[in-house]
């Protein structure tokens, strides 16, 4: 089949209007938040998980390969087509709240709907959807299973994997299955488990059951700052220690305090080390108490401010400086490349010094915006592109990856492999270890017809790492 | 033994971990292995898997050997691979809240290990001082604190396995955050050791709550409780389970229906003392708002003895050789029906059905005991009732696995029931992992 006659065949699915094949048009699907670039075939938006299995279905019996797409806001590359003429499927039309049963704290909803439309969908049944990636704003439930995304409160209400009960798949060749649903333990293997986090490559979701949570009914926010690095991350293991799992615990290191004081000041005392967000929720009196303690933590190891609030409007103040750091960091370097390490958190302060020598040894500064609860690192090394240096800066970002897992973490915590990534799956896994994950991926997509190109190292040649660096050609408000 | 087998496995395995005896105290479902093997490490159970699947053997991987009564009897059975003696627990991190241990540990010891630093392993498993980490997350069965904390495939992090060719793998981490490639744990937690045998796993923990607190509502009616459940979920109660009269008759005393009343619903409320106080007199007033005759609270050491009671429910070792246990799931807003309906289903005179229900996940068990001096049901009515349980639980959304019947009564029945979703792709899952169908064959859904 033609170009011409393909394209046809698409428009008779979803509708001329939804069908992309000039090259203008499929300039805004070239890319996702990464800067992988590569430009798809051609980009169908369809209407319904009927359209997308009459889609899927069409590429099977043409041999063709299929790329899903959510907001495309993906951070390791995974929206992004390689392949020749591979079909981009965006599911951006699919976008409905399809139920909300607030008796049993659930949802189903397509694969299109924007994380935060939910929330907000919900919010008036006093409910909501844990899972929250900065991204929220832009990314989609789809995209947010595909990546198993995280987000700042994740700490203590766990990632996408544990809030999807159930998930419709369009398989390969064109066939619909539900994995999992509304009731618990159905009987056969896990399948929702194994495919949240499949990062495109084993089915396209068209529809997902998530659970939901009753809204907290109260949230009290604390802003510490430390001289030192070291007292800050003891307070993030003595506040672990006190028996407490905050909703979130975050930091910020010197360079990312520095950087938003250049840009959009908050009022952060330049020479101070780090900066430590923490916020706990739940019942009043729980509250209370986990507050006192945290305070308590916070003082006894010498917090230079301790601030608090509880008003919604006064605690996003406090987070003000912690999501306008990534911003920030584009004002004070061309580019920048962002990490996604994770390490266990008792040895956060560890690699945090060795990130500090991989700043020495490659003459990049790097700042530290991050996941301290759950030991996520998201070191940003700073470069300029237009000096060349974006194949160093690869290179230091290599050695931290390295660290990260000399030091019993792992590659990424929530942003997935990708293309980003794919080159230092050796770096934690032996080819028996991938070969075992390959084997899912021959279950679910046989043809591997989903997403080629991600997540596993390619061909044998597979020695030398080759990331691409994420950098500043996100908008000036995006965090992570 | 066969001689055949005993060379098949000299020089693989360490000879001394050839287990000698009666081999029927290895049977699963009355089926008795040709040898049974315990090796003492990871490159034992490498051999050993290695050279039954070189020679086309069937093996049952075997934990504390609990629960080995569910799926279907074995199709083939040669070796049983004993795992008890994989039993390091390798590290616990208090400060990364995460433990690691060998398969062959058990959950009680994990228990008490990470309980000397406050903390708990957030999984209730029946049986806990026989059952092994790897026999839990191979069943992958669900305890009332699910609630508050996830099944196993929520606590799992990492998991290191021998596949069916004795190849070890891992997945996952030590970490409590991680996407580097698929989640395989989620693959073989609940694959009832069809798709390879854990032998390591990563778990995430939780710290201890400062107080532990129990309200127990007796009501007239399991309407009336089941929906005095859905009043207070919102409260975040760790566990909330109901159970009826016959089931409650088996709590110790601690929450058993009297005569006239039909169900007792336990919810136990955790955290800073002033928290639980405040929920304990909203759950009161629900409760008598739902028209409970009473209500009572237990305190932290009553509660504590109330909770493994209630997991432990229709698990216990000494078991009646007739009992049935059914598994239901339904959205928690149809338990009430659910229970209704098998109630119905249920035959009447000499055989005594109790119900306990996880109203807050849906999760609800029946089991069938022969009453005191009655006549037991025999396998055909076994089968029959199963049949009659599936017809009434389709259209409530609900699957009925048959989790606990005597081996004989299996023949005339698929444990697991028909029309299971994305069968297909699970098959094709088992084609990929044990193409030679080494690992359990016949015991999971479909004949998997
Ligand atoms: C400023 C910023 C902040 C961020 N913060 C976070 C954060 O805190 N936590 C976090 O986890 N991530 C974060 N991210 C990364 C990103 O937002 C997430 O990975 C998100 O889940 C991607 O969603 P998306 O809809 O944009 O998906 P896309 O980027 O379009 O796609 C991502 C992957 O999902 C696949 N996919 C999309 N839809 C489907 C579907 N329906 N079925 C199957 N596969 C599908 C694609 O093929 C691709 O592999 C951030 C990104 C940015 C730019």
């Amino acid at each position: 089949m033609n170009r011409a006659s393909l394209v046809s065949a698409l428009e008779a699915v979803v509708g001329k209007e939804y069908v992309f094949h000039h090259p203008d048009d499929l300039l805004v699907y070239e890319s996702d938040a990464s800067v992988d670039r590569h430009t798809p075939g051609i980009v169908v938006v369809p209407a319904s998980s009927e359209e997308v299995a009459r889609v899927v279905h069409l590429a099977f019996e043409l041999g063709l390969l299929l790329v899903p797409r959510g907001a495309g806001t993906g951070l390791s590359g995974g929206a992004v087509a390689l392949g020749e003429n591979t079909i981009q499927v965006a599911l951006t039309r699919m976008h409905r709240v399809l139920e909300v049963d607030t008796v049993n704290q659930m949802a189903v909803v397509e694969p299109g709907l924007v994380n935060l439309d939910l929330t907000t969908a919900v919010s008036r049944y006093g409910l909501y959807y844990a899972p929250d990636p900065s991204s929220q704003r832009a990314c989609t439930i789809g995209g947010n299973v595909a990546e198993n995304a995280g987000g700042p409160h994740c700490l203590r209400y766990g990632t996408t994997t544990n809030h999807v009960l159930g998930v419709e798949v369009v398989l390969e060749d064109g066939s619909v299955v539900w994995l999992g649903g509304h009731s618990r333990d159905l009987p056969g293997y896990d399948l929702t488990g194994a495919f949240v986090g499949g990062e495109g490559t084993l089915g396209i979701a068209t529809r997902v059951v998530v659970r939901l949570l009753p809204a907290p009914e109260a949230i009290r926010t604390f802003l510490a700052i430390f001289d030192r690095m070291e007292d800050a991350s003891a307070a993030v293991s003595g506040i672990i220690a006190a028996g407490i799992v905050p909703a979130a615990l975050e930091m910020m290191d010197n360079l990312a305090i520095r950087a938003v004081e250049n840009a959009r000041p908050v009022g952060y005392p330049t020479d101070a080390e780090a900066v430590l967000l923490v916020e706990v929720d739940g019942l009043r009196e729980e509250v209370e108490g986990e507050g006192e303690e945290v305070g308590r933590v916070c003082q006894s190891l010498g917090a230079r401010q301790l601030r608090f609030a509880d008003d919604p409007k006064e605690r996003e103040l406090l987070w003000a400086g912690r999501k306008g750091a990534l911003g920030a960091l584009g004002t004070i370097a061309p580019n920048y490349y962002l990490l996604d390490g994770v390490v266990p958190r008792t040895r956060l302060l560890e690699v945090l010094q060795r990130v500090k020598e991989v700043e020495r040894q490659h003459g990049f500064p790097i700042a530290n915006v991050f996941h301290a609860g759950d030991g996520n690192l998201h070191p940003c090394v700073l470069f300029d592109e237009r000096k060349g240096e974006a194949h160093r800066a690869i290179e230091a970002a290599g050695a931290i990856l390295k660290a990260c897992v000399e030091a019993g973490g792992v590659l990424t915590g929530e942003h997935g492999v990708g293309i980003e990534k794919r080159a230092f799956m050796p770096l934690m896994f032996t080819p028996q270890d991938l070969a075992a994950m390959e084997r899912l991926r021959d279950a679910f997509a046989p043809g591997h017809r989903f997403n080629p190109g991600k997540v596993f190292p390619e061909g044998a040649t597979c020695g030398e790492p080759q990331p691409t660096p994420t950098s500043s050609g996100l908008p000036a408000d995006a965090w992570v | 033994m066969p001689t055949d087998l005993l060379d098949i496995f000299t020089g693989l395995a360490d000879t001394s971990d050839i287990l000698t005896g009666d081999l029927s105290q290895y049977s699963v479902d009355g089926v008795a292995p040709r040898i049974a093997i315990a090796p003492r490490d990871v490159v034992g159970v490498s051999g050993v898997l290695r050279a039954a699947s070189a020679s086309g053997l069937a093996v049952a991987p075997v934990g504390g050997g609990t629960k080995l009564f569910l799926g279907n009897r074995p199709k083939r059975l040669d070796v049983v691979l004993g795992l008890r003696r994989l039993d390091c627990l390798l590290e616990h991190a208090p400060g990364d809240l995460t433990v690691t241990a060998q398969a062959g540990v058990t959950i009680e010891k994990l228990q008490s290990e990470v309980a000397r630093h406050g903390q708990l392993l957030p999984l209730d498993v029946p049986l806990p001082s026989h059952t092994t980490l790897g026999g839990a997350l191979a069943v992958n069965l669900t305890g009332p604190r699910r609630l508050a904390y996830g099944t196993a495939r929520d606590v799992v992090i990492g998991i290191r396995v021998v596949d069916a060719k004795g190849e070890a793998t891992k997945a996952g981490g030590r970490v409590v955050k991680n996407v580097t490639g698929y989640d395989l744990c989620k693959l073989y937690v609940g694959s009832l050791g069809t798709l390879a045998v854990i032998v390591e796993a990563s778990l995430r923990l939780a710290p201890m709550p400062l107080e532990e607190r129990t309200a127990v509502g007796i009501f007239p009616s399991i309407q009336d409780a089941c929906d005095a459940a859905l009043d207070v979920m919102r409260l975040g109660p760790r566990a909330m389970t109901m159970v009826d009269a016959r089931a409650g008759s088996k709590l110790a005393g601690l929450a058993s229906p009297p005569v006239g009343q039909q169900a007792a619903l336990m919810v136990e409320l955790t955290g800073r003392p002033a928290a639980v106080t405040r929920r304990q007199s909203d759950i009161q007033a629900t409760f008598l708002g739902r028209n409970a005759v009473s209500v009572q609270v237990l305190e932290k050491q009553e509660s504590r003895r109330l909770w493994p009671a209630v997991t432990d429910l229709g698990w216990d070792s000494q078991r009646s050789p007739q009992q049935l246990t059914v598994r239901f799931g339904v959205l928690p807003s149809r338990v009430a029906e659910l229970c209704r309906a098998v109630q119905e289903a249920s035959p009447q005179p000499g055989v005594s059905l109790g119900l306990v229900a996880h109203v807050g996940h849906g999760v609800v068990r029946a089991t069938w005991w022969p009453a005191n001096g009655g006549p037991a049901l025999d396998t055909k009515a076994m089968a029959l009732l199963v049949a009659e349980l599936r017809r009434r639980a389709t259209p409530l959304g609900s699957y009925a696995i048959v989790e606990r019947c005597p081996a004989a009564a299996k023949e005339g029945l698929d444990v697991w029931g028909e029309g299971v979703e994305g069968l297909d792709l699970m098959r094709r899952i088992k084609e990929q992992y044990d193409p030679q169908g080494t690992l359990n064959p016949g015991r999971f859904v479909g004949g998997i």
